[in-house]
């Protein structure tokens, strides 16, 4: 039944043809960067810069705003005899697959492209981690849809944490390092930032990179503790577990609500 | 057949349905009237597991149904507002919900040519005009000949011979047993189709009983003078 569901839903995203675009300004950022740097080094960096930012707001909003306006067409299929969380499921993994899909489609195989025979391990730590913070943060679009009612509320709220997670957070880290900087902090500056999905992303990427000067101080923390073959496991760990939380809560939350 | 026993529902501070318990019999058209807010798609919504009661349930043939996924194999649900995925065709929503019942839709044919459907069930659904959508909505929650029939206001933005259509066919589904429960704020539907009026007012069962008594219990003349008045006087329960 959720194969059936999944697919139906697949279908419709595939028909709206957005995936196309956004795997299409992807695809001419890639070349794009490729064709006025010299060194593949300042693409990374220059995409990473671009995919820390644009995929987090792009599956916040999408995350959002399809399960708003998905809502006539949920209480239609709540109304037919199939389980809660099958709806839920399909509903959640079709954007997946479209919001990942599109990035892996536009980045993904021109990456790959172009330095298979030079940084392959680089491109595809940064393929990856544009996987999972897509599917972290279209995580927490649903978990923040799934919370509250009105799609206003549900639009403010998820660019705020966008924000917050993006852009506020190393500020707040940066202050509490320089405000406590004659005390041994390296253990909650490494705590603080396992908190963010953005610095573990970066941090992943930036240990690949081995570029300590644009890692900030939470990042050179981390590496000293971290750039081992154990630290880059514990990272993804870490980012599987902020992409499943908000999915479980989610889950839960769709398990229980009134539509 | 169908009971709603004492079901309650609040929403933060607003009790939108007060101990409200309703009877349904096979063969009959029973409609829910009441103004804006007074809780009548909220109890649909809880007989189809939407929404959760804080308290009582409901029972189809003395077997609770609440949140029992199988039971909704005897509804044929149409919703207020039909707003599918867009980008496909009837025909593809027909194919889906005909795998979910995994039951043969086997009065698809005839509901096709009854609205006149058969040239929009191959367009994209957002080609479609609104009247077309519902037209839609109804084959779909017709075709399964479920024995429970929820028709929430089933005629609004249907053009007039579709409306005659469909009364007419909803009279047919009476006929051959089958339960159909209603919403409507437009009262010669309710006037020509209802057996049976169950009034709700800010959550509470005001009336519940024949168009006739309902007529004779508040001195009116007709249906829409009854409504007026058990608006403005209240509880006739």
């Amino acid at each position: 039944m959720l194969s059936s569901l999944l697919l139906f839903e697949l279908k419709n995203l595939i028909k709206a043809k957005w995936i196309f675009f956004y795997a299409g300004f992807y695809f001419l950022l890639v070349e794009a960067l490729y064709y006025f740097s010299i060194e593949s080094s300042k693409v990374f960096i220059s995409l990473l810069n671009i995919i820390l930012i644009v995929i987090p707001l792009i599956s916040i909003i999408y995350g959002t705003q399809h399960f708003y306006n998905s809502r006539e067409y949920i209480q239609f299929l709540l109304a037919q005899p199939i389980e809660r969380r099958n709806i839920f499921l399909s509903n959640f993994i079709s954007s997946l697959i479209a919001t990942i899909g599109g990035f892996v489609l536009g980045c993904g195989f021109p990456l790959i492209t172009h330095e298979i025979n030079d940084s392959i391990i680089l491109a595809i730590s940064l393929i990856l981690s544009g996987i999972l913070l897509g599917g972290i943060f279209l995580s927490l679009g649903y978990y923040i849809s799934n919370l509250f009612d009105d799609k206003a509320k549900g639009l403010g709220a998820a660019l705020i944490i966008w924000f917050f997670l993006c852009f506020l957070y190393d500020g707040l880290i940066l202050g509490v390092l320089y405000y406590f900087s004659d005390y041994p902090i390296e253990v909650p500056a490494l705590i603080m930032s396992m908190l963010n999905p953005n610095d573990l992303a970066r941090l992943f990427i930036t240990l690949e990179l081995d570029n300590s000067a644009l890692m900030g101080y939470t990042g050179a923390v981390y590496k000293n503790m971290l750039g081992t073959f154990w630290g880059i496991i514990s990272t993804l760990t870490l980012m599987i577990v902020w992409l499943v939380l908000p999915f479980m809560l989610s889950l839960r939350k769709f398990s229980q609500k009134d539509f | 057949m169908i009971k709603f026993n004492n079901i309650s529902k609040t929403y933060g501070l607003n009790k939108v349905l007060n101990d409200v318990s309703i009877e349904l019999n096979q063969c009959s058209i029973n409609t829910f009237l009441g103004p804006n807010g007074s809780g009548k798609t909220t109890l649909i919504k809880i007989l189809l597991s939407l929404v959760k009661p804080d308290s009582g349930n409901i029972t189809y043939y003395d077997k609770n149904v609440i949140n029992d996924v199988s039971f909704k194999n005897n509804i044929g649900y149409m919703t207020q507002i039909a707003n599918y995925p867009d980008n496909l065709t009837a025909n593809d929503l027909i194919s889906l919900v005909t795998k979910i019942r995994n039951t043969n839709p086997i009065l698809k044919d005839e509901l096709i040519d009854r609205f006149y459907l058969s040239d929009a069930l191959s367009k994209p659904l957002k080609h479609l005009s609104g009247g077309t959508k519902q037209k839609v909505n109804l084959l779909i929650s017709l075709m399964f000949d479920s024995p429970v029939i929820v028709l929430d206001e089933p005629s609004v933005g249907l053009d007039p011979q579709s409306v005659k259509i469909l009364k007419e066919y909803i009279l047919g589904l009476k006929k051959n047993g089958k339960t159909i429960l209603m919403t409507s704020h437009i009262l010669q539907d309710v006037d020509e189709l209802s057996d049976n009026m169950n009034v709700l007012m800010e959550g509470n069962l005001v009336y519940s009983g024949s168009k006739n008594s309902l007529i004779n219990d508040t001195n009116s003349k007709n249906l829409e003078d009854a409504i007026i008045s058990i608006y403005t006087k209240g509880n006739l329960c």
